[in-house]
């Protein structure tokens, strides 16, 4: 029998703020984090973005360490401390030394890649900065969050786009289930506002000049976000043995690959998707309460993924609220994925889902309950946080109630 | 001097007193290893529009050992 893997501490660092009070303050009061974008950068037609508020790096990091973290490596350790610190646990200690860390990315330390591209292509510079590929590598961020918590189990990045968050969050679980190790601390980040990143999203043409409005009819694209997301996962068994706070179980995972377009959503991919995950969490249909959308507000996305979730969950789907939190802290690549869960997590546990933001009128092919603009207050016993990325990787995660919380009221008092 | 400037780079660099950098200070005493000793040598090469090559660096062990490359590449 696997072993019941659940979610001991939360950690977040997004355009809804430095951490995650300030991020399910935000989430729960439906403020968007989506602004003009002020950069230093010129010639992007991209206009909107949910950037992370300004924040001294020194404040966090000595100058020494700096010059190893490239910016999405920093937003990694910081949500990865604050999951840590909440999980009860303390850096370069026993338990914390023998977990892994699994740490996704969408596009990895392109500030530190696209520095020294500038130099050598643009300024014609004759050499790169010596420091470019152990900064800016994917696995960057991974290695840092294992230097700066002294984390000695395994440890490696891992990349599948938007999904890089919740497939790390997966890889997690199943060495927490299979035996290999406890504890693991899992999650993603992304820092993607560099120019060259921008003018390849620019060329896309997915990215709104409006708001980000899932699931709208007059919805009219993405609007990038950066961040990370952390999580510590445990077996229950340890957990329960450290008595500390369980915030959910994570019931089940389901993945799956389109072997089709590289950018447009399967509506019978996602519904696989979601189906494995119910089944491997050993959860009917009619139990889920909230499902944490993928729901991007691009013409495509939201009506397959709407028509999706109606094919899965047939006449149960006009009881779910179904919420996209892209609308608040934008659509932040691999990091998304994690802090979707983050928040899906908190549904459960508080009680309180999070709205779809910057809702006007449901697109006549959306026709669900999309929680529009106001959270609600409602007992969430289990929930789904889906992940669908670009090249055809999905993703869906399982998170029920766990027993120690469900005879508590906190879900009313929050 | 050469060596005033050296020493502000290498401080600067790996993160050390710049009054602890003397012509026969070792690098390795700064705590300056291999990864930190290949960033001085790029600031260096920046600052002084030179090149060092690969096979000098293992021939690199003081200050002046660095004085004496940046002699050898006439900056």
């Amino acid at each position: 029998m696997k072993r019941r893997v659940v979610i001991t501490g939360l950690g977040t660092v997004s355009g809804l703020g430095l951490n995650t009070t300030a991020f399910w303050q935000a989430l729960t009061a439906g403020q968007s984090a989506i602004k003009p974008l002020i950069l230093p950068i010129e010639n992007i037609k991209i206009t909107k973005g949910a950037l992370v508020p300004e924040f001294n790096p020194e404040s966090y990091f000595s100058s020494q360490d700096l010059t190893l973290l490239d910016r999405y490596s920093q937003l990694a350790v910081i949500a990865a401390r604050e999951a840590v610190d909440d999980a009860s646990l303390t850096s370069n200690k026993d338990i914390v030394t023998r977990a892994a860390a699994i740490i996704g990315s969408g596009c990895g330390g392109k500030h530190t890649d696209e520095a020294t591209y500038d130099q050598l292509y643009k300024q014609q510079r004759p050499r790169a900065h010596p420091l470019t590929i152990p900064k800016g590598m994917p696995s960057a961020a991974a290695s840092m969050v294992s230097k700066h918590l002294g984390i000695k189990g395994p440890t490696f990045g891992l990349a599948s786009a938007c999904s890089s968050g919740a497939h790390a969050i997966i890889q997690g679980c199943t060495m927490i289930q299979s035996g290999m190790v406890d504890v693991a601390i899992v999650g993603a980040s992304d820092a993607p506002f560099t120019f060259g990143l921008l003018k390849s999203w620019e060329a896309l043409r997915v990215a709104t000049h409006d708001t980000c409005r899932p699931f709208c009819a007059d919805r009219s694209g993405i609007v990038l976000g950066e961040g990370a997301g952390m999580l510590v996962l445990e077996s229950e068994q340890h957990a329960k043995e450290r008595d500390v706070r369980i915030y959910a179980e994570l019931a089940g995972c389901g993945m799956t690959s389109d072997a089709g377009h590289i950018t447009r959503p399967d509506i019978t991919g996602i519904a696989h998707t979601i189906n494995n995950a119910l089944k491997h969490a050993d959860i009917c249909i009619e139990q889920v309460d909230y499902v944490n959308a993928h729901g991007t507000g691009t013409e495509v996305n939201d009506p397959a993924e709407t028509e999706a979730i109606r094919q899965v969950f047939g006449a149960h789907a006009n009881n779910l609220a179904v919420s996209s939190t892209k609308s608040m802290h934008g659509h932040a690549l691999g990091a998304s994925s994690a802090l979707e869960l983050v928040a899906t997590i908190l549904a459960t546990y508080h009680g309180n889902i999070p709205p779809t933001a910057n809702f006007t009128i449901a697109d006549e092919q959306c026709d669900l309950d999309y929680v529009p603009n106001v959270a609600r207050q409602q007992e969430v016993n289990v929930a789904i946080s889906n992940s669908f990325a670009f090249g055809g990787l999905n993703a869906v995660i399982a998170v029920k109630k766990h027993s120690d919380a469900l005879n508590s009221n906190v879900y009313k008092y929050i | 001097m050469a060596l005033d400037k050296v020493a502000e780079i290498i401080a600067k660099t790996a993160h050390c007193n710049v009054e602890d950098i003397k012509p026969e200070t070792e690098l390795q005493s700064l705590g300056i290893d291999s990864l930190k000793a290949i960033s001085v040598l790029f600031e260096l090469e920046e600052a002084f529009d030179t090149e060092i090559p690969n096979e000098l660096i293992s021939s690199i062990i003081t200050v002046n050992d660095i004085l004496d490359k940046l002699e050898t590449a006439n900056c």
